[in-house]
């Protein structure tokens, strides 16, 4: 599967144009991360192709061997986990994704028991997400996310407030989900993440100063490192 | 100058309500400050909940915690940078934000020419960002703009809370410059899961687990204590990349 955007321009309400005419291609097979400074464009891309935001201007499309996609199912982490839970304790965080999407009953609580022992969660599963620490409601909204399933995970900074060994933990699980077949872009600004890549991604100031294949872009830092 | 601070803990037991399952528990802690302190532990481990009791932001359920001037005369002032950099939003536009926490602190000229000094630090044009809503800023210029207010105030003890969460290489480097002249005149303590960070610019560390504190001391006590590096995966991420 490929991404397709061509001519795309966005603003925020009557500011400055963040983008203007970017055309992109970016192979779905494996891990994309997206990365680049502060304020060069990271979140508002992924959201662009998420379709959390919308275009002033240009087309975001999706097709597999040259035929269009519309169906896709999206995942979506968002930077701060705050802005991703919704309710007043844990168990019903999780089956909220799941009823939103017509699970039923038996094997909502199913998953819903799988995914807090997965993320570590089941003894605060009554507590309220305000209770939780940074990385713990990380944890929860990781959860929240990927306890539906997606076809297409888009997750911006996911290791921001985690620790060490959940950091291990979602690296070992996001190359599980690659030989699942499941796509996944990835916003870091980690050299060891762009280290995990199989497509890197660079913006500088809403331009896209690299788009190719991870090894080559390591090549290229090294290489600008060293001189 | 440096200020000379001290902690007393005694008893200390904290949580948020009786039935919830996380509590804090420090029996005994006296501790003199003297550089770049780093306060580590897993999440969940009770990091932000300490600092918070330490800025006085949450009281304790029991016990007592004190700081002290050692020259007894007056509190030492506490300052705390949020986790969450959103927190410290306090008007539609970044320019009222800026202008509330000046006019707090009654020397408002002073105060808008240093956060404007900080933020030119962080590469970041008050100018440029004072009319637009703090929401639109990305993260990273969220963070630099939270850092920014926080050492601008200039406090005795300043508590840096997931301080580098967002930065990128080049935000990281700024910080450091900056603390790197900060810390002569002013007590810090940066709050991380990132052991590296502390590693890097700490020169004493407190381990919280499970709400307990298991570590406080330098780096060469630390490393005669292997099950503390392992209980709080010190090591986890330099084993995983080396496989």
């Amino acid at each position: 599967m490929r991404i397709r955007i061509s001519g795309l321009d966005f603003q925020y309400r009557k500011g400055p144009f963040l983008f203007k005419n970017i055309n992109l291609e970016i192979p779905l097979d494996g891990l994309v991360v997206v990365t680049g400074n502060s304020g060069s464009g990271k979140t508002t891309l992924i959201k662009l192709i998420a379709g959390l935001l919308t275009p002033v201007a240009g087309q975001i499309k999706f097709d597999f061997n040259g035929k269009p996609v519309d169906d896709i199912q999206f995942g979506y982490l968002f930077q701060n986990p705050d802005d991703q839970i919704v309710h007043f304790n844990l168990e019903r965080e999780l089956a909220f994704n799941l009823e939103n999407r017509g699970i039923p009953v038996a094997e909502m609580h199913r998953r819903v028991e799988d995914y807090l022992y997965r993320y570590d969660l089941a003894d605060r599963r009554n507590d309220s997400p305000n209770r939780l620490s940074g990385g713990e409601k990380q944890r929860l909204a990781l959860a929240g996310m990927m306890i539906s399933c997606p076809g297409i995970m888009i997750l911006d900074e996911p290791c921001s407030f985690l620790d060490s060994p959940a950091q291990v933990r979602l690296y070992k699980q996001i190359a599980a989900l690659r030989k699942e077949g499941v796509s996944v872009i990835w916003v870091s600004k980690e050299d060891h993440e762009i280290r995990l890549a199989d497509y890197v991604i660079e913006l500088d100031s809403g331009e896209v100063s690299w788009s190719g294949q991870s090894d080559e872009y390591l090549k290229r830092f090294e290489n600008s490192h060293a001189a | 100058m440096l200020p000379e601070i001290s902690l007393t803990i005694r008893n200390l037991e904290f949580r948020f309500d009786k039935a919830d399952s996380f509590r804090l528990w420090i029996d005994q802690l006296d501790h003199s400050f003297c550089g770049i302190l780093g306060l580590h532990g897993l999440s969940g481990s009770g990091k932000t909940s300490f600092s918070k009791l330490l800025c006085g932001l949450l009281k304790p359920s029991a016990g007592t915690i004190a700081l002290s001037m050692n020259s007894g005369a007056t509190l030492p002032r506490v300052g705390y940078a949020p986790q969450f950099p959103e927190r410290i939003l306090l008007g539609v536009q970044i320019g009222d934000t800026v202008r509330q926490i000046a006019s707090l602190k009654r020397r408002e000229p002073d105060l808008i020419t240093l956060i404007q000094k900080y933020l030119q630090c962080f590469s970041l044009d008050f100018e440029r960002i004072k009319n637009r809503s703090g929401y639109e800023l990305s993260g990273g210029e969220l963070r630099r703009l939270a850092l920014a207010l926080s050492l601008s105030l200039a406090p005795d003890l300043l508590i840096l809370d997931e301080p580098t969460v967002g930065l990128g290489r080049r935000g990281k480097a700024q910080l450091f410059s900056i603390l790197e002249n900060f810390q002569n005149d002013h007590q810090i303590i940066i709050v991380s899961h990132d052991f590296k960070l502390i590693r890097q610019i700490c020169r004493h560390y407190w381990i919280l687990h499970e709400g307990n504190l298991i570590f406080n001391g330098d780096d060469e006590t630390l490393r005669s204590f292997p099950d503390i590096i392992e209980q709080v995966g010190i090591n986890s991420l330099e084993k995983y990349f080396s496989q």
